[in-house]
């Protein structure tokens, strides 16, 4: 991420089309494998210069890209080539180039429960966890709930709060619904966003009453 | 409750996987897993695929060479190409830079159709990835016939029927608030017939019937002789 101390915005406002900054990055790059420079990648993916700059960083340090250039003079550009493809994703890196695990937990369980035919949240959690990555229950919860309020989900059973037969809903995927690979993510705002439709899908309705 | 019980199967799968992904340069990297239904076979691979990151396609019967294509295609979150041989190339091309595994299930249909097998071993041949088929107990002897593809397998896994140790595990996350005795367990694992969906469904009525009655504990006499979940049709009187 860049070093500045600048606010992050929500995910909408970065993407076109669905594609965040990184990923137009990326693709400007596998596109010039051989040999790009700093200056076309941010003109072709419409990134600011620094922005894409810490991004270049970042894939040198973790091996991606490697300068081929040798420059002897002050201000003379950097050219790069792409050493390691990792495919149609853009890797996920810190600045020093290791690797992000961050968003991989919405990651397991959005493919758990397009693979599994009904489960709660429970079940989703335990499923969806490995040995290097727990889900915990309450967050798979809270993503199940926004994501039945957004439609992705059908409640099969209703889930008891009170009483001395306490369960929790039952959920089954709504395979209208499956948008692909990406899971949606929730907004701070509460929003649901579609990452692989590239738009907002659920938003709270402001109250007029008040 | 928040677990998978780590009962046989995955272990096995997990293993396989793991020889795919990590095998030496110059071996095949095709894997088979199969086994009757309710051996647990999709519980398995969802954490094997959450394990590797893999790409998940559950193949239907309509599927032609296109389709199954544009399905994979799909699951990679790459725009399809219009032709059959553009979507091949693409994902070749992505699966042989990410090396993120394939795991297709229901791969029967891939084997009663003509060209499908072909088509599966040219995904394998241009990426060189692992690539994992689910399928029925038969599955091994429909690829038999095709020759190319079956020399391919490095890792041929039959689904393992559950055990009184896996019943041990499951007990655990099913039945947590009952003492379930061992001949009662073993009772249950018997008239499972190897199928884990028969064992879980039964445990949880075991403990459904024990909450009700006040029960802490229940073994082979007390429950007596009320009926469990066989999978059998009801018999007339």
């Amino acid at each position: 991420m860049a070093a500045t101390k600048q606010k992050r915005r929500s995910v909408h406002l970065e993407m076109v089309g669905g594609k965040g900054g990184r990923q137009r990055i990326w693709e400007a790059i596998r596109v010039r494998r051989n040999g790009f420079f700093l200056a076309d990648i941010s003109d072709v993916a419409t990134v600011d210069l620094t922005t894409a700059r810490t991004y270049l960083q970042a894939l040198e340090r973790g091996g991606f890209i490697q300068q081929i250039n040798v420059t002897e003079k002050v201000a003379e550009a950097k050219q790069y080539a792409l050493i390691r493809d990792n495919g149609l994703e853009a890797p996920r890196l810190t600045v020093d180039g290791k690797p992000v695990i961050q968003g991989l937990v919405n990651e397991a369980m959005w493919r758990t429960m397009r693979m599994v035919h009904d489960f709660n949240f429970h079940e989703l959690a335990a499923l969806a966890s490995t040995t290097e990555l727990r889900v915990a229950p309450g967050t798979a919860r809270i993503y199940l709930n926004q994501l039945a309020l957004a439609g992705y989900l059908i409640e099969i059973k209703k889930g008891q709060a009170k009483g001395t037969s306490r369960s929790p809903a039952r959920f089954r995927f709504n395979p209208a619904r499956n948008t692909g690979p990406r899971p949606p993510m929730i907004q701070r705002t509460k929003a649901v966003y579609d990452p692989n439709l590239g738009q907002i899908v659920w938003q709270e309705e402001p109250d007029h009453d008040c | 409750m928040n677990r998978i019980a780590p009962i046989a199967n995955l272990d096995l799968v997990s293993i396989a996987m793991s020889k795919l992904i990590n095998r030496q340069d110059g071996l095949p990297g095709l894997g088979v897993y199969y086994g009757p239904s309710g051996y647990g076979k999709t519980t398995t691979i969802v954490a094997v695929a959450n394990e590797t990151r893999a790409y998940y396609v559950q193949m239907r019967s309509a599927w032609g060479k296109k389709a199954l294509l544009e399905k994979i295609a799909f699951e990679m979150g790459l725009r399809p190409a219009s032709t059959v041989a553009a979507n091949l190339d693409l994902i070749c091309e992505q699966m042989s830079t990410s090396q993120r595994p394939l795991i297709l299930d229901e791969a029967d249909h891939a084997a009663s159709r003509p060209g499908m097998a072909e088509l599966l071993r040219d995904i394998y041949e241009g990426s060189q990835a692992p690539l994992m088929l689910v399928g029925e107990e038969m599955l091994p002897s429909k690829l038999k016939k095709f020759e190319r593809f079956h020399g391919r397998v490095l890792a041929w896994v039959p689904a393992q029927p559950v055990t009184l140790d896996d019943a041990h595990q499951l007990k655990v996350i099913y039945s947590p608030d009952v003492a379930i005795a061992d001949d009662l367990l073993a009772h249950v694992v018997e008239i499972a017939h190897g199928s884990v969906r028969r064992l879980c469904v039964n445990l949880v009525n075991i403990q459904e019937h024990a909450m009700l009655h006040g029960l802490d504990a229940i073994d082979r006499a007390t429950w007596g002789n009320q009926a469990l979940y066989t999978g059998d049709a009801p018999r007339r009187m």
